[in-house]
């Protein structure tokens, strides 16, 4: 999939040549990201799929301007990263699976705080808060402290606060990890709903069911270099395999030999 | 600012929901006076029956008055406990001037010669009483009584207790004797005690307030401000909020500065709340106000304001604390690094100990040393108020500094590191600067409170101790416990910096150390101006001369500068620092390994040497990957400065020692030369 067959209007994540590397004081310079392309539409689901340390995570902290990018560009709905953060986070919901909530605050007051950093106020903000407790039926456990909460209520309120301020795009990492099933279908469904309400999505999994079931587009991330992106039935084509186990193998069997 | 006031709102309100951040900002510093009052009266308790049996001395010049009187005084005292009473003429002290004259007058009869501490002679005694009869007319009889007495002895002061309680009888007996003979008189002036301390101004005011508030205030407030700093910085990072924070579409300096203002106001209750507690406790008489120099003029609101002059060591304070715990990655690393912010603050701040200390410019601009000297000098009642506006400028001027530095904190660069995918790496290598801290302090204590105790008692036994059991088992401790990656091999001597060295580095470390001799010696000297050595240790920088003076050059190079050398070295540049290098910036083991080695010297007095010392070890350390250098150096700098402080060796007039500049340049450059690839264990 290139950028040319995407009409430009059409794309919500667009990154280029995108590098980081950092500083270490044992390793010396680590380059982490080595020059990840993609592009990401309105009401598209993208899954990056890859190994620990293939650079899902730095890559998607680039894209959502909490790490700068090292040599490359993103641009989110048309925002350049590098050049109007601000303006990009307030168009983007991040979520990842090692994000807590403040265990003393409540669900209610964790959503208006959020909500107010997003700028809404009085009227929006109880509106927003209230449609949030609609949507993700917070009404019995919302107004308890978020440390008194199950794992997938606080999914729930996770969720809820990532998207107070209805963004358009989503950049989830590894959003599944460490939740158990029935809070981890919850996050699954919660997914597949955005594609209908047209929000972009990006995602970092190494589950490769995940990815099987929502993924509009696949990106194979490897060694911090993107091996090969497209749908599941061009990339099976390019591999002459049918699982996506099978596929993910053999893209990386070819990326050592090279 | 709208930002930073719902980051505020945000986090005290978490702040009041967290018990630990209720008792560390309220219920701490609530009732510490009170606990603290409590346990001090009873002690008092338990010291008062231990003293009732003390034997004490007196010397007593009571000519003046009549038989009777005499008679019975010398019977009271005799019947309140163990008493030495000798008859002296103090004329001497009776004739001097007012003031300062009759102070050293009465020193004289007591038995102390001079201002020091220890020198009182063989036949000294605990207290003087000289009685005078004064009035004219029917007052004729009336007796005061001058009681000299040297507060810092507990004879004296039980001395005088029993002396005011035997006056007191007496007192009341006249009384009741004129009320029935005289009509009119006043009974309540049949006598006229008055109790003079024969110590100095300076020690009157050790007693007093300004001496211990400056203290208790800081380390009150390192109490409330840690914890509410740990929890929004530290706290917010373990429970993986901060990374949501960030994606935020708010400035990170404001979400930062909304933070410092959550900790600054729950430094400030802490503040307000002892502050008030303190008054409380004064209020309603569970301490004596008397007895922290309140006496000495009294605590009026002018005097209480002073107390305002902490404010901006409180501003300081909490942004240094956010400054610390705001680089933690966990809440438990930030514990640790609260740990040396601590000491930033008590270390200026034990200047007020420090009688002959003054408010000056200088100190007025110097981190917290300035606020404890302004307050101690407030509620004494002689502060100068140019000085004190410049304690309140330079202070806001730190504070802002650090407030330029804490939007950095929150740069996800340093928050987040790399990627998320390398956890274990960074687990082992967090491990590893947690596990520097630790024993970095274990070490400090343990030579501070065991190795010094030993000392003293036997020097010979505590300095064989220290250097050759000790420092050698916290080397291999450390070494040994050093944090390892799953299956990687223990490498002891690497752990302890024993690679050998290349011949170009050890020769370079020896070039430089004239040239830090010469350093010392001017550093020496500036410091002399600025913090002068107690009376009696001023002829040499390290003060050896004067204890160490009659031992012979080899017992003190083989003690203060081979032994420190071969062994501090081991621990420092040795074991802490492979435990430091394995995840700390170049800045930030230079200041810990600096922070160690100037508090395990334990001398405020050393405390800038040693840390320049210790930085410029580590420095040679690093450079040459061995600790080789690094012994060759201190060694050689210490046997310089131990043989020539103590006049055996006259250096600092040899013809050489000029040429010490020239020879640190060649020395400068072979140490900079790159160290050896090969790290085989020596």
């Amino acid at each position: 999939m290139t950028e040319a067959t995407v009409p430009a209007t059409d794309v919500a994540i667009l990154a280029e040549g995108l590098v980081k590397t950092f500083q270490d004081p044992q390793r010396g310079t680590v380059e982490a990201v080595r020059g990840v392309d993609l592009d990401c539409r309105r009401g598209e689901i993208y899954g990056l799929l890859g190994p620990n340390g293939a650079g899902k995570t730095t890559t998607l902290r680039m894209l959502s301007t909490i790490l700068a990018p090292t040599a490359g560009r993103a641009a989110i709905d048309g925002v350049d990263v590098d050049e109007d953060p601000l303006e990009v986070r307030r168009r983007i919901g991040f979520l990842s699976g090692s994000t807590g909530l403040y265990p003393r605050l409540t669900g209610r007051e964790t959503l208006r705080y959020f909500g107010k950093l997003h700028g809404l106020e009085d009227d929006a903000l109880d509106a927003a808060v209230e449609r949030a407790f609609e949507t993700f039926g917070l009404h019995d456990f919302g107004d308890g402290r978020c440390e008194s909460l199950s794992t997938g209520q606080k999914q729930r309120v996770s969720i809820a606060r990532a998207v107070i301020h209805d963004p358009p795009v989503l950049i989830l990492d590894e959003p599944t990890t460490g939740l158990d099933i029935m809070a981890s279908s919850d996050m699954i469904d919660f997914i597949e709903s955005r594609r209908t309400a047209g929000t972009c999505v990006l995602f970092s999994t190494h589950i490769l069911s995940e990815a099987e079931r929502l993924c509009d587009r696949i990106g194979v991330v490897y060694g911090g270099r993107m091996l090969a992106a497209g749908t599941l039935d061009e990339l099976r084509a390019d591999t002459g395999t049918e699982w996506l186990e099978d596929v993910f193998r053999e893209l990386v069997r070819r990326a050592d030999e090279a | 600012m709208k930002t930073a006031f719902d980051v505020l709102g945000a986090e005290l309100l978490q702040l009041a929901r967290d018990r630990r951040a209720l008792f560390s900002a309220i219920l701490l510093p609530a009732l510490l006076y009170p606990l603290l009052f409590w346990g001090m009266g009873k002690l008092e308790d338990v010291g008062r029956e231990t003293m009732a049996e003390r034997t004490v001395s007196a010397r007593l010049d009571l000519a003046a008055l009549g038989e009777t009187m005499r008679d019975e005084f010398r019977g009271d005292l005799v019947e309140r406990g163990p008493i030495t009473i000798e008859d002296v003429d103090a004329t001497a002290v009776r004739d001097a001037e007012e003031g300062e004259p009759r102070r050293l007058a009465a020193r004289g009869a007591l038995g102390l010669e001079g201002d020091g501490e220890g020198e009182e002679t063989d036949d000294g005694a605990d207290l003087l009483v000289v009685a005078e009869i004064e009035g004219e007319g029917a007052d004729a009889q009336r007796a005061t009584f001058e009681l000299w007495y040297d507060v810092k002895s507990d004879d004296a002061r039980e001395a005088l207790s029993r002396a005011r309680g035997a006056l007191r009888d007496i007192e009341d007996r006249v009384a009741t004797e004129r009320r029935e003979r005289l009509l009119g008189g006043d009974p309540a002036t049949g006598l006229d005690p008055e109790v003079v301390d024969v110590a100095t101004a300076e020690d009157t005011s050790g007693a007093a307030l300004g001496k211990w508030l400056p203290f208790i205030v800081l380390l009150v407030l390192v109490s409330g401000a840690a914890y509410a700093a740990l929890a929004v910085f530290a706290g917010e990072r373990e429970a993986g909020t901060l990374e949501t924070l960030l994606v935020q579409p708010v400035p990170h300096r404001s979400i930062a500065f909304g933070k410092f203002i959550a900790v600054f106001i729950a430094g400030a209750a802490t503040l307000v709340v002892n502050l008030a507690s303190l008054a409380l406790c004064f209020g309603l008489g569970l301490a004596d106000v008397d007895a922290f120099g309140g006496a000495t003029g009294g605590l009026g609101l002018a005097r209480l304001a002073t107390l305002g002059i902490e404010l901006p060591a409180c501003l300081l304070l909490c942004a240094l604390m956010c400054l610390a715990c705001g680089g933690a990655r966990t809440f438990r690393e930030g514990q640790l690094l609260v740990f040396p912010v601590t000491l930033l603050v008590i270390v200026p701040t034990a200047i007020v100990l420090r009688p002959e200390a003054e408010l000056t410019a200088l100190w007025a601009v110097v981190p917290f040393a300035g606020t404890a000297l302004a307050l101690r000098d407030g509620l004494e009642g002689g502060l100068s108020l140019p000085l004190a506006a410049l304690v309140v400028a330079s202070h806001l001027g730190w504070t802002w500094l650090a407030l330029t530095r804490l939007a950095g904190v929150l740069d996800a660069e340093k928050v987040l590191g790399g990627g998320g995918d390398a956890k274990a790496e960074a687990h082992l290598r967090q491990a590893s600067g947690q596990h520097a801290v630790r024993w970095g302090f274990a070490v400090v204590m343990t030579v501070y409170l065991v190795a010094g105790s030993v000392q003293r008692w036997d020097l010979d036994a505590g300095l064989w101790f220290t250097f050759w059991i000790l420092l050698p088992a916290f080397a291999l401790a450390i070494a040994w416990t050093a944090p390892r990656a799953p299956g990687e091999k223990r490498d002891l001597a690497g752990a302890m910096g024993l690679r050998v060295p290349r011949i170009e580095h050890l020769v370079g470390a020896l070039l430089v150390v004239p040239a830090l001799a010469r350093g010392a010696e001017a550093l020496f000297e500036w410091q002399q101006k600025v913090l002068p050595l107690p009376p009696g240790a001023e002829s040499s920088g390290l003060g050896l001369e004067s204890v160490f003076g009659e031992r012979g050059p080899l017992w003190l190079f083989f003690f203060f500068a081979l032994s420190p050398g071969v062994f501090e070295e081991l621990v420092f540049r040795g074991s802490l620092l492979s435990a430091m290098r394995r995840d700390w910036t170049l800045r930030k083991i230079l200041f810990w390994q600096a922070l160690y080695f100037a508090l395990v010297h334990a001398s405020i007095y050393r405390l800038l040497p040693t840390a320049i010392l210790g930085a410029l070890l580590t420095a040679v350390a690093l450079r040459a990957r061995s600790v080789f250098p690094a012994m060759v150096l201190h060694i050689a700098y210490n046997g310089l400065l131990v043989l020539g402080t103590t006049g055996h060796l006259d250096f600092v007039e040899a013809d050489w020692f000029r040429y010490a500049p020239w020879l640190a340049v060649p020395g400068l450059l072979l140490l900079a030369r790159p160290a050896k690839e090969t790290t085989s264990g020596a």
